[in-house]
């Protein structure tokens, strides 16, 4: 039970707010055309960000998060990366992002709904746009995952898996760096994809480790 | 509208409807490469939650992370040639 204040349910019984948990909301959004890693830096704040990508390229154009960076106490930037999918392809991914955090500091709207815990941090402010989830679901790469319900939504991908993949070649083959993105499918679907992020040397073995090929895919607006 | 909350912005666009589910925090922390771990969160019982995990370390392995019952667990990942990540692990609610 909050310990004072406001209770805000949706119409399906869920909590939107109260005074207990803060609530997500936009910090930042954009569009990246990119093949490799790029940095959207995010204003210093000690609570973890969130980041969201809606990719809008062809079916075998990957995008996701490549991590985030952090400098104690603060999350200072989210890396992304773009790529196309399979071993040791290149190419650009169009995407777009959004990257959600827990703010701070109060919006700068005259009037609205503004909610504080009982530590006077900000939970709610009627002046930010709040982080809403579409639906959640269990993906596995390379299976497309369909959202009927759900046209063009963004998504959120956990974990972000790695692989790393050697290929024989007499005498000597690649070693690539791999990474799990997303790819769009169709408006209403998406898959799991491998994409490369770096040639690390030369091998004369085969091998294909990975972290794992199941995620959780969060799809949010 | 039976009830709730709906939010529009000056402009008149509905930013929070009435049957929007939104994502809040319950627990983050930073968790060190090759460390594994659980936190017990009494208060997610009957909740719903779900467990992220975001490496700081792009081209290592993040945590992998879950949740049974009240109790949110991350495990360290590894193998012969990728190397554990630090991470960031969340609990988000939407209840």
């Amino acid at each position: 039970m909050p310990d004072y204040g406001l209770r805000i349910k949706n119409s399906g019984g869920n909590i939107q707010i109260d005074s207990l948990y803060r609530n997500y909301v936009l910090e930042k959004s954009g569009s990246l055309d990119i093949n490799g890693l790029h940095s959207i830096s995010i204003a210093n704040n000690p609570n973890p960000p969130i980041a969201a990508v809606r990719p809008t390229g062809g079916t075998d154009r990957v995008c996701g998060v490549f991590d985030v960076s952090y400098s104690s106490p603060n999350y200072t930037a989210v890396r992304f990366f773009g790529g196309k999918g399979g071993v040791g392809q290149s190419g650009s991914c169009p995407f777009d992002y959004k990257i959600y955090t827990l703010l701070e500091g109060k919006s700068a709207e005259a009037y609205g709904l503004r909610v504080y815990d009982n530590a006077e941090k900000l939970v709610y402010d009627s002046g930010y746009i709040p982080f809403k989830i579409l639906e959640v679901g269990s993906a596995v790469i390379g299976t497309t995952y369909n959202h009927p319900s759900y046209t063009n939504p963004y998504y959120i991908f956990s974990p972000w898996h790695s692989g790393i993949v050697g290929i024989y070649i007499p005498n000597q083959g690649p070693v690539f760096s791999l990474k799990s993105g997303i790819a769009k499918q169709s408006p209403t679907s998406v898959q799991g994809m491998w994409t490369t992020c770096a040639q690390l040397g030369v091998t004369n073995m085969s091998f294909a480790d990975y972290s794992g090929t199941t995620f959780t895919i969060i799809l949010c607006e | 509208m039976a009830y709730g909350l709906r939010v529009r912005k000056a402009d008149g666009t509905v930013i929070l409807n009435t049957p929007d589910m939104v994502g809040r925090i319950r627990y983050s922390a930073v968790v060190a490469s090759g460390a594994s771990g659980s936190t017990t969160l009494s208060d997610i019982a009957g909740k719903t939650a779900y467990a992220m995990s975001i490496p700081l370390e792009g081209a290592k392995i993040a945590h992998s992370v879950s949740i049974a019952g009240t109790t949110f667990s991350w495990t360290a990942q590894s193998n012969a040639r990728m190397a554990s990540s630090i991470s960031l692990v969340l609990v988000i609610l939407t209840d």
